[in-house]
């Protein structure tokens, strides 16, 4: 259930940032995330929140379901903090006890990355909660489709990914019942040693690993069925470049980088 | 049932000449519309050619002695409406997956629309006029967009984009799931994952529909969708091979084809193959209301066993084509036919035996369910639960009010188990727990939704207690409850007076109650068939000898003959039904008192089912208690002594399974009950879709 819910939930509605060309979106995404490592200042952090929050009210999706999603990433927000804190020694002492000695540079690089890394996660997670798996993947396939002509099998990598996401929560679910029967048949996994242990997930993992042929085996049968022959296909959805809406989207984000640009210059 | 405006048979342009799949693709279309317009029983394109012609064809699967197909010859002709029946293992599957090409003959001529299967140049032709519809409804997701999976097959058939838009639609609207359309199938229940990959099938706009079974692991909600769909689909002209077990699917047919072994066994009127086969009626509420199914169905069984002198008159009609799934061989059917009130002994006294010290032997243990209530938002584990439980308990001081109430529910429980014998310590205990889990729903439970809410119900020793209702209604969660695999967020769980949330008694619990879960094959894990049934024996500390003996007592009491052949075999070689009788023999070798069945017939033939109908009566007789989650009302019938029926996690009716099936019985899906029993034609909750809107 906890994986469920971590990765690529799409959130279904009808917004601005759910119409955009997936390919808008995925690029848009991938160059903020890598703008968010040139975020070095109060007033770039701040520049970069506006931009989040935008695309936050421009996509509909309700903060709390953002924040839901990156409830499982809270605990390595707070690792690097704590990290930051301690590690980086720069700058006058602000609090002394005993050998602990936190310097402001640390509390601001505690803050600024732990802000930073919050910016660039919540931009993922917009990215999946907005566009489909389908519209991802086809986004992917249609950004790569030059390495196609180097040999690299595009299409049936990204169709690949498509069906594993789509497995996530079937395998999740099945595990449970797997270690439900097996605990009802005296399966302890508790206080063993290592080798033990390893030996007591024997009667999970074999189910497990079996349920997963079995998935493959119909799961091709199925997609023969459907005639699918890993060659020529049409897609259900267009990509579609707008010049207005994308257009708009692009203008936005060459904004968004021009003042970025313009503080770390200034500063 | 006609064809309205915006139904699938609408010409939708199809194919654009892209080049995608070449010029067959174009002809598919036109023929397609040709073919549907005229209601499918005439061709204008090409001549007049079956759209199935097999011709004495033989499959024998790699590594296997023998043949699964030895020799079938048929034709099917276009807008036939054909059922395929027969046990597990006669070749129905293989039949159907040569008209798909996923198979090719050995020997022999499999023909698709006058088309060679064994030409690899032409499989995609025949595959794009042919959809095809299998068991397991997840394992056909491709996406996790419900629209964008339909969308798949057209995708593959290179179908232009604005085209396949509408055909999504088209589809998803035919089987009723448009609402769903941007859902993740992982959300759905069995039945509308089904229809989604109907829909899927339907939007490649094929000519045939192969259907592999596709209601064995629905409930009958679930059902009844989706045989309306397959009705529909027939009505507009769509040919339509349909592999099953349920009488009700074969009598929407009009003709039935039993396979037997790999050969025809029967082809004519799905009613004689009903009576031939002894097919359970699925006697879903609705239709149990019928006034004539249970005599039809007395009638069909008496004149079966008259057919066949010598054949175990079960009441249940028990398999009358040998193919039986349990049986290595016809001596095993007859074994039991006539060995149950040993084996009975023979389980009685293992009950017996296993109960420990806390326990009489002569009684079983009792499960009681006090006010559970349980809830997945706030649920809790299972292993966890106690430590922070007595936490809470002991800050909780101040409520002694609430604890002196429980003790007291504590007290009525002991008395009313008359079984266990509490002890003044086993209340203390229980009385702990207990307030340390009325502190927790002081703190939890403020709006969480219930998976269930405030159960109580007894189950006896060498009783079975029935748990019905429809997927979601919280039967397989009061089912894990039962076992402690879960706990319960209000109220409490006794089992032979152990409370389930005691986890210093766990171990204790676990050799009280076992439990088999759905699918209970998909566990088996180990090399060999007597290391899996030993596993659960092996937990429970037992010396080998022990062990060894139980191990073959379990096998012999599902009638696997365990020979030294058997024992060393790997599970995995075995077939489905062998899998199912070891994962079952793996459980029955813990020999505990109360056993816990989830949907323990799914998925099995009419053999199977009969065997596991005899198991069941034979571990009531030993004293068994028995809780069994069922989406089976014959089965209900058959075996239950109370039935509790459930729906969004409360009961709306529980008693004797008469009282409860009664209680049932008016839902709205009535008017049929009066059409006549063995009418081919009435298919339950038509009329529901029918106000929906929905056209094919």
């Amino acid at each position: 259930m906890a994986l469920r819910s971590s990765i690529g939930q799409y959130y279904s509605a009808d917004s601005f940032l759910h119409r955009l060309d997936p390919r808008v979106k995925l690029v848009g995404t991938i160059a903020f995330m890598v703008s968010c490592f040139f975020v070095n200042n109060a007033p770039g952090l701040v520049l970069a929140s506006l931009a989040i929050a935008t695309a936050v009210a421009s996509s509909r999706v309700p903060a709390r379901t953002l924040l839901a999603q990156l409830k499982p990433l809270i605990l390595f927000l707070v690792i690097t903090s704590v990290i930051n804190l301690f590690f980086v020694r720069t700058g006058p002492v602000a609090f002394q006890m005993g050998p602990l000695a936190l310097h402001v540079g640390g509390i601001e690089a505690a803050l600024l990355y732990t802000a930073r890394f919050f910016l660039l996660l919540a931009a993922g997670s917009l990215l999946t909660l907005t566009t489909t798996p389908v519209a991802l993947t086809d986004a992917a396939e249609n950004l790569l489709s030059p390495l196609e002509r180097l040999g690299v099998p595009v299409t049936q990598a990204t169709l690949v990914l498509s069906i594993a996401l789509r497995f996530v929560p079937t395998l999740s679910r099945e595990a449970e019942h797997v270690i439900a029967a097996q605990t009802a048949r005296g399966a302890d996994l508790e206080n063993k040693s290592a080798f033990a242990y390893a030996r007591a997930c024997v009667p999970l993992i074999v189910p497990l690993f079996a349920s997963a042929l079995r998935h493959a085996e119909n799961l091709g049968r199925a997609m023969d069925a459907r005639c699918y022959t890993g060659g020529e296909r049409t897609h259900y959805h267009v990509m579609q470049f707008s010049a207005r809406r994308d257009g708009a989207a692009v203008a936005a984000l060459v904004l968004y980088f021009a003042l970025l640009a313009a503080i770390n210059l200034a500063g | 049932m006609s064809m309205s405006s915006g139904g699938l048979g609408e010409p939708a342009g199809g194919v654009e000449g892209n080049g995608c799949l070449g010029e067959p693709g174009d002809d598919i279309e036109v023929e397609v519309h040709a073919s549907t317009r005229d209601g499918g029983r005439q061709r204008t394109a090409g001549a007049p050619c079956p759209v199935a012609l097999l011709e004495d064809v033989h499959l024998r699967y790699p590594g296997s002695s023998t043949e699964a197909l030895a020799g079938v010859t048929l034709t099917i002709e276009p807008g036939e409406h054909v059922c395929i029946l027969g046990g597990n293992g006669s070749g129905k599957s293989t039949l159907l997956q040569l008209l798909n090409v996923l198979a090719l003959p050995s020997a022999g001529r499999v023909r698709m629309f006058g088309i060679d299967t064994a030409d690899p140049s032409r499989t995609i032709d025949i595959r794009s006029r042919t959809a095809t519809v299998f068991q397991h409804p997840e394992d056909q997701m491709v996406t996790s967009i419900v629209a964008d999976d339909v969308a798949f097959g057209p995708e593959n058939l290179c179908v232009a984009q604005p085209h396949i838009a509408q055909r999504v639609d088209e589809a998803l609207l035919a089987v009723d799931m448009l609402e769903r359309a941007q859902s993740d199938p992982s959300d759905l229940s069995g039945g509308q994952m089904q229809r989604v990959a109907i829909a899927g099938a339907l939007a490649m706009k094929p000519e045939v529909l192969l259907l592999d079974e596709p209601c064995a692991m629905l409930d009958a909600e679930g059902r009844a969708g989706v045989r309306g769909i397959i009705a529909r689909a027939s009505a507009a002209g769509i040919t339509v091979v349909h592999v099953t077990h349920f009488a009700e699917d074969a009598l929407a047919a009009e003709r039935a084809i039993v396979l037997d072994h790999g050969r025809v066994a029967f082809d004519g009127d799905p009613r004689r193959a009903v009576q031939l086969l002894g097919l359970d009626r699925d006697a879903e509420p609705d239709e149990g209301a019928m006034p004539g199914a249970a005599a039809t169905h007395g009638a069909s069984a008496g004149s079966g066993v008259a057919s066949r002198p010598g054949a175990p008159s079960d009441p249940d009609g028990a398999a009358l084509l040998q193919s039986g799934l349990f049986c290595c061989s016809p001596a095993h059917q007859h074994k039991v036919a006539t060995s149950d009130p040993n084996s009975a002994q023979k389980v009685a006294v293992c009950a017996g035996e296993s109960q420990g010290s806390t326990m009489r032997p002569s009684n079983g243990a009792t499960v009681v369910f006090k006010n559970v209530s349980f809830s997945y938002v706030v649920a809790k584990n299972p292993r966890r639960a106690e430590k922070k439980g007595l936490l809470s308990g002991l800050f909780g001081k101040g409520r002694l009010a609430k604890s002196a109430g429980s003790a007291s529910n504590v007290a009525s429980i002991a008395s009313n188990n008359n079984a266990a014998g509490t002890n003044t310590s086993l209340e203390a205990r229980a009385a702990t727990s207990t307030t340390a889990r009325l502190e927790v729903r002081g703190v939890a439970s403020t709006n969480a939704p219930l998976a269930l809410s405030s159960l109580s119900f007894t189950a006896r020793p060498g009783t079975l207690t029935a748990l019905i209702g429809r997927t979601g209604s919280g039967k397989s969660t009061t089912a894990e409850l039962a076992c402690a695999l879960k706990l319960p967020l209000e109220g409490t769980v006794h089992v032979g007076g152990v409370d389930t949330a005691d986890l210093s008694r766990r171990r204790e619990l676990r050799r009280l109650v076992g439990y088999v879960s759905q699918l209970p094959e998909r566990q088996l894990f180990a090399e060999t068939v007597f290391d899996d049934v030993a596993f659960g024996p092996r937990n429970l500390g037992l010396p080998d000898p022990e062990i060894s003996l139980r191990v073959r007592e379990a096998l012999s009491s599902v009638n696997l003959d365990p020979t030294d052949d058997l024992l060393k075999r790997s599970p995995f070689t075995l077939s489905g039904g062998q899998q199912r009788s070891v994962a079952l023999a793996g459980v029955l070798a813990m020999k505990q008192p109360v056993l816990v069945l989830d949907e323990p017939m799914a998925g099995l033939d009419p053999a199977g089912r009969a065997q596991v109908r005899a198991l069941i009566r034979s571990l009531k007789q030993a004293g068994t208690t028995l809780i069994m989650v069922t989406h089976s009302m014959a089965d209900v019938a058959a075996l239950a002594d109370q039935a509790i029926a459930l729906e969004h996690g409360r009961v709306i009716a529980s008693g004797s399974p008469d009282e409860v099936l009664a209680v049932m019985r008016p839902r709205p899906a009535s008017p049929h009950a009066t059409e006549a029993p063995a009418a081919p034609a009435p298919i339950p909750h038509e009329h529901q879709e029918a106000h929906h809107g929905v056209a094919l």
